[in-house]
């Protein structure tokens, strides 16, 4: 029997082999999401990128209504319970929060309405969905998740300690402990801009402090990713050979 | 028998799926909305850079 619910679910998610629908579907929401980010690489608005707001919004709209509405095959059980459970999964927030640009169209211009604008870039996250490599990096972030939390964890309180040292040892180099907070980062990323530079002995000191700390620190994440990705990949290579 | 809503009975009584019919549709439709947004895009990409 034709389940009309059920095609629609088989066409939003992730097109499988031979579904020519589904497949066509999947194109053409990659191509909303790309084609939605345009107006972001430009500095004015003008008919086209308002035609380009207006219809990627109507088509992601369309999308996220469907998928609400066949939430209780994607949650695996028939409730009132589904669609609510559904609409609080981070991929449905970030669904709901890249419609929201088009209020900015209906509203009268303010710089603080202008900053809708900017949840345009929600939009990349539903590439996720479309592509079999993203995939497997968001399954690696989610195995990772508590060693990755931890030195983030380990980063800030860094950052925070270092800023707050610099701050008090060189008073005249910052306007505001906010310019500390910067100058911790760039140093512990090891970028190192040079527009703020520490001229006491004390201060050169916490800055080399800070450039071994973060070669050190910063190399764990990426350690920890890339054996964690490693295993993803060779974990796929075992399945399809068995 | 039981019913089904994407079937008809033609004039000499043989059944016809249009759920063929329906996705080739389905299909077009996405694809013209995909050409579209495409040719719009970089519309506004190269009127918005001149």
């Amino acid at each position: 029997m034709y389940d009309l619910k059920r095609r629609m679910y088989e066409v939003v998610e992730a097109s499988g082999v031979g579904d020519a629908s589904s497949k066509a579907y999947d194109i053409l929401m990659a191509t909303t999401i790309i084609v939605g980010m345009i107006p972001l690489t430009l500095r004015k608005d003008n008919y086209f990128t308002m035609a380009i707001e207006i219809a990627t919004c109507i088509i992601l709209f369309i999308d996220y209504c469907a998928r609400v509405y066949t939430a209780d095959y994607k949650m695996g059980y028939k409730s009132f319970k589904a669609y609510v459970a559904y609409i609080f999964t981070p991929l449905a927030i970030f669904d709901l929060l890249s419609i929201v640009p088009i209020i900015y169209l209906f509203l009268p211009v303010s710089s603080s309405i202008g900053l809708l604008k900017l949840f345009r870039v929600f939009r990349v996250v539903k590439l996720i969905r479309y592509s079999k490599t993203m995939v497997i990096i968001s399954n690696v972030f989610r195995k990772v998740k508590t060693q990755l939390v931890a030195v983030v964890i380990l980063i800030v309180i860094y950052i925070i300690v270092a800023a707050m040292l610099i701050f008090q040892f060189e008073p005249d180099l910052f306007r505001n402990f906010f310019d500390a907070i910067y100058w911790a980062t760039i140093s512990i990323t090891t970028i190192g801009y040079g527009d703020i530079s520490p001229q006491t002995d004390v201060g050169r000191l916490i800055a080399m402090i800070s450039a071994v700390m973060g070669v050190v620190v910063i190399a764990l994440p990426s350690g920890m990713i890339t054996a964690a990705y490693i295993n993803e990949i060779n974990k796929k290579k075992t399945k399809y050979e068995l | 028998m039981p019913k089904k809503n994407n079937m008809l009975i033609t004039d000499d009584g043989t059944y016809v799926n249009k759920k063929d019919t329906h996705s080739m549709m389905f299909v077009a439709l996405c694809r013209v909305l995909t050409f579209a947004l495409i040719v719009l895009g970089l519309i506004a990409f190269i009127t918005g850079n001149m």
